[in-house]
């Protein structure tokens, strides 16, 4: 069986407690906490320092967590439960280590299997510091 | 990015900067990549663990991100190039499995002025390819 196919029929898509992202009992994880934002999803983050890359800047692939979590988040919060399959990262301003960021995502559009979504992430200010444009494919419907 | 608002990259001693989470030996949160050159490329082997996967038993995207970006990122280093990134596109062609070994590899493909281009894929041990990376990174420094 495929471990697509498992996690379909075994997995309780809401329960992913050891999720690097959004597990809430992943010890090293970001514990990210989604909410539903009009047709969207948001959650707030501030990195520590263990999460940087150049010193003092929030590693690259971490922004890339968060925006691949929010992208996948906002297909689930719509039912459609789905595994990134290619994803388009533009970095606009380095994000500091101790600094709130806001994670935003939601779907664009759904075609099959296939759901196209979009996120951003901004600073305090509302400063864009990173988007992202996904194409996911949706492993189970509620 | 258009301008960097970070620290001087250029006066980090890279040998003892150990708190990068994708390959600082000293952070506990992070990969510990260890990073090889070999010709032109960067290599790193890892395995990832039960902590970095998204659903249940595949590996996080946002993990493999972080390698893709880390291995690339060093490409340009060990030219002298100091960057950050800028864009990177991945693909994820196979589904990545935790505690499996993979290889993950880097390489330049274009140098003009202030922008670099690079590629990236990580592979099974028996060459399957699980992603690929491309990378336009922005020169903050050089050496």
């Amino acid at each position: 069986m495929s471990i697509w196919k498992e996690i379909a029929e075994q997995q309780d898509p809401n329960d992913v407690p050891l999720c690097f992202a959004c597990g809430r009992d992943n010890e090293i994880g970001l514990k990210l906490e989604f909410h539903r934002d009009g047709d969207g999803v948001k959650a707030e983050f501030t990195p520590g320092e263990q999460y940087q890359g150049w010193p003092g800047v929030v590693h690259g692939g971490i922004i890339c967590t968060m925006l691949d979590e929010a992208l996948g988040y906002a297909a689930g919060f719509q039912g459609l439960y789905a595994v990134t399959a290619r994803m388009d990262v533009q970095y606009r301003k380095p994000a500091m280590v101790g600094k709130r960021l806001f994670v935003s995502a939601r779907v664009a559009s759904v075609s099959g299997r296939d759901v196209r979504s979009e996120g951003q992430i901004r600073d305090e200010d509302g400063t864009l510091v990173a988007e992202a444009q996904a194409a996911l494919r949706i492993i189970k419907t509620d | 990015m258009k301008e960097w608002q970070g620290p001087p990259l250029r006066d980090i001693d890279l040998n003892n900067y150990t708190m990068c989470f994708a390959c600082g030996r000293d952070n506990p949160f992070g990969l510990k990549l260890r990073l090889e050159r070999d010709g032109d490329e960067v290599r790193a082997e890892f395995t990832p663990e039960e902590h970095h996967q998204g659903w249940p038993g595949v590996v996080h995207g946002g993990i493999l991100n972080t390698v893709l970006d880390e291995v690339m990122a060093w490409a340009a280093i060990h030219q002298g190039l100091f960057c950050v990134t800028a864009r990177m596109e991945v693909r994820i062609k196979s589904t990545p499995l935790v505690g499996q070994r993979y290889i993950a590899s880097a390489r330049i493909t274009a140098n003009r002025k202030r922008l670099v281009e690079a590629e990236s894929e990580i592979k099974l041990k028996d060459g399957t390819t699980v992603a690929e990376g491309k990378a336009t990174m922005y020169v903050v420094e050089e050496d």
